[in-house]
């Protein structure tokens, strides 16, 4: 497994857009991480009449919003909320989407038809639609947000890692296993899915982008992470108020998202190419 | 052929039925009262358990979601809008059209202007035209279309003053909509389609098409294009999807009277049976899509229509 990785990395260094990606994405999870070292949580909370509206300037980077608060900090404290929001619900969704794919490859049959049919339908129900509805259930807020993009991405993965479990069972060494008396779930675990790791990876890096989008989309309507909370797509929802006085309201944190949304693409692009040398084109 | 298009839509059956039902238990977790948002603070404890009642509210799940099916398949009656006591449908029926035309343009738009570039990138590839169409599309692939057309706004008419920003009234209203999502999607399936170009270029029947002498137009027109353009088919009928459910996101920004932000301004008022209709009329154009593309698949892929064809 290590060794992949090794081989896997030094087959992306050859990949210029890929490194960038790569590069561009640590930064901003750096900042994410010491995002109040850079600049302190309260400057993009605290509500400061006096600095409505000020073009950015070497004290502001960003300029101020409409409640004079520091946009700059608040673009930083935002990658923060997507950066976590997006990866949190990969995570959940991969091993809920992993546990329902691999039971329906691994052994198929009705347990495979009745866990397909029930995907296939919620897939029918376009992705922003289901999370949209389930917001509209729950109410807003950032954990039911986490909770409707989380479920409507558990079919894109259950998927995937169906299709892979399919190909790997047909191998040999897994009816060795099997005629060696291994237990399914160790099966599944130790050889099939350890196996399917390339795909579910890249399958998880694009993930995280589009859940971060979603997660966006959601808070610009106001069904997400609520204000004051930074968001990017909250605090472009709030610009839009301000877009003839203050337009450069509006491009930060728009930036940001497409900024993180192009860097997670451009390394999932990388990694599929350094694991499938087939697909290079 | 026509016996696997009758089969096609038996099957579609139980798939909108799954879909409502989807749909419906998700709805049904919203909390609140019904006859408490139609009649208001001001009504009795009485006049509330009547309508409940009178609503069904009190009955038990299925029976509930089974009441809903009939009401729906046989009289088109998706109950009351809670905040306008009109029929849901009547209501959403208007605003439909306009979402559906925005959704039919960007999948027009996006798919000429990704298919053409797409081919000519993978025609000619490693030459300038495609290393800065690939990088155009990298970046517009991770652009969000709410913020394009935000920006698109910015550009043509705050500043410029060209285009009207917010509306549907005249041609000219649809062009930054259509723009702010073609161009995104646009990006995905122009992608796409130089991949499976670049794919299928590299087959064998390629090289004997070569090898016989047939010219270069031919070849991509004929030969290549018609192969790669199968995927394209598929991604098509997802990019129509994602922009239903866009339509949400583009017709707040954009003041659009449609489907989606009539969905958003429902939410906001709690409006189950609204949002409820809604989100379900979407999901079963969406299937129809669905549909489409797999018919479209056996006209165009002679494979599939043979297939079908002996039987």
């Amino acid at each position: 497994m290590k060794q992949n990785f090794k081989e896997i990395f030094r087959r992306m260094k050859k990949n210029k857009a890929a490194m960038i990606g790569l590069v561009i994405i640590t930064l901003i999870i750096l900042t994410a991480v010491f995002a109040d070292f850079i600049s302190p949580y309260e400057y993009g909370i605290k509500q400061n009449s006096k600095e409505r509206l000020l073009p950015p300037s070497s004290t502001h980077l960003f300029g101020t919003d409409g409640n004079g608060r520091d946009v700059f900090t608040r673009v930083i404290h935002g990658a923060r909320t997507s950066l976590t929001l997006g990866l949190v619900t990969t995570l959940i969704s991969a091993v809920g989407g992993g546990v329902l794919g691999a039971c329906a490859g691994y052994y198929g049959g009705r347990l495979d038809d009745f866990i397909m049919r029930v995907l296939d339908t919620i897939m029918c129900i376009p992705n922003m639609l289901l999370a949209l509805s389930i917001v509209a259930a729950l109410g807003s807020g950032i954990g039911n947000l986490l909770i409707a993009i989380t479920i409507s991405n558990i079919p894109v993965f259950a998927r995937i890692i169906r299709a892979v479990v399919l190909s790997i069972v047909e191998n040999d060494y897994i009816e060795a296993a099997k005629a060696c008396g291994t237990r399914d779930w160790r099966i599944i675990h130790r050889h099939i899915l350890k196996n399917a790791m390339g795909p579910i990876v890249i399958q998880a890096t694009m993930s995280i982008s589009k859940m971060i989008l979603l997660a966006a989309s959601l808070s610009f309507l106001g069904l997400g992470v609520q204000p004051p909370a930074p968001e990017w797509g909250t605090m472009l929802s709030e610009a839009r108020e301000f877009m003839r006085r203050a337009p450069y309201l509006m491009i930060f944190p728009g930036a940001a998202i497409v900024l993180s949304v192009l860097s997670l693409n451009l390394v999932g692009d990388g990694l599929r190419d350094a694991l499938d040398p087939r697909l290079k084109s | 052929m026509i016996r696997y298009v009758l089969k096609r839509l038996l099957l579609m059956i139980p798939v909108l039925l799954g879909v409502a039902f989807i749909v419906f238990s998700v709805m049904s977790l919203a909390p609140g009262d019904p006859a408490r948002a139609i009649l208001g603070e001001n009504a009795t404890q009485e006049q509330l358990d009547m309508l409940n009642t009178q609503l069904g509210v009190d009955q038990p799940f299925l029976i509930r979601f089974g009441t809903f099916v009939v009401n729906v398949v046989t009289k088109l009656d998706f109950g009351l809008s809670y905040n306008s006591q009109r029929p849901v449908f009547d209501e959403i029926f208007t605003r439909f059209p306009y979402t559906l035309r925005l959704a039919v343009l960007g999948v027009i738009f996006s798919s000429i202007i990704g298919i053409s570039i797409g081919v000519f990138s993978a025609i000619k590839q490693y030459s300038p035209f495609d290393t800065i169409s690939t990088i155009l599309a990298l970046f517009f692939a991770s652009v969000p279309g709410f913020w394009f057309g935000m920006m698109l706004i910015l550009l043509f008419a705050l500043q410029l003053g060209l285009l009207p920003s917010n509306g549907l009234d005249t041609v000219k209203h649809y062009i930054l909509p259509t723009l702010s999502i073609a161009i995104p999607y646009s990006a995905g399936i122009l992608r796409l389609t130089r991949s499976t170009m670049l794919e299928t270029v590299r087959q064998d029947y390629i090289r004997t098409a070569k090898a016989k002498g047939v010219t270069e137009w031919v070849i991509i027109w004929k030969h290549a294009f018609r192969n790669a353009l199968l995927p394209v088919i598929t991604q098509l009928g997802n990019v129509f999807g994602q922009l239903l459910g866009g339509a949400v996101v583009i017709e707040t920004v954009f003041a659009i009277p449609g489907l989606g932000s009539h969905i958003v301004n429902a939410i906001r008022m709690k409006d189950t049976p609204v949002v409820m209709a809604s989100v379900m009329l979407l999901a079963f154009f969406f299937c129809l899509v669905i549909l489409a593309v797999d018919l479209l698949y056996a006209f165009v892929d002679p494979r599939i229509k043979a297939k079908y064809a002996r039987r």
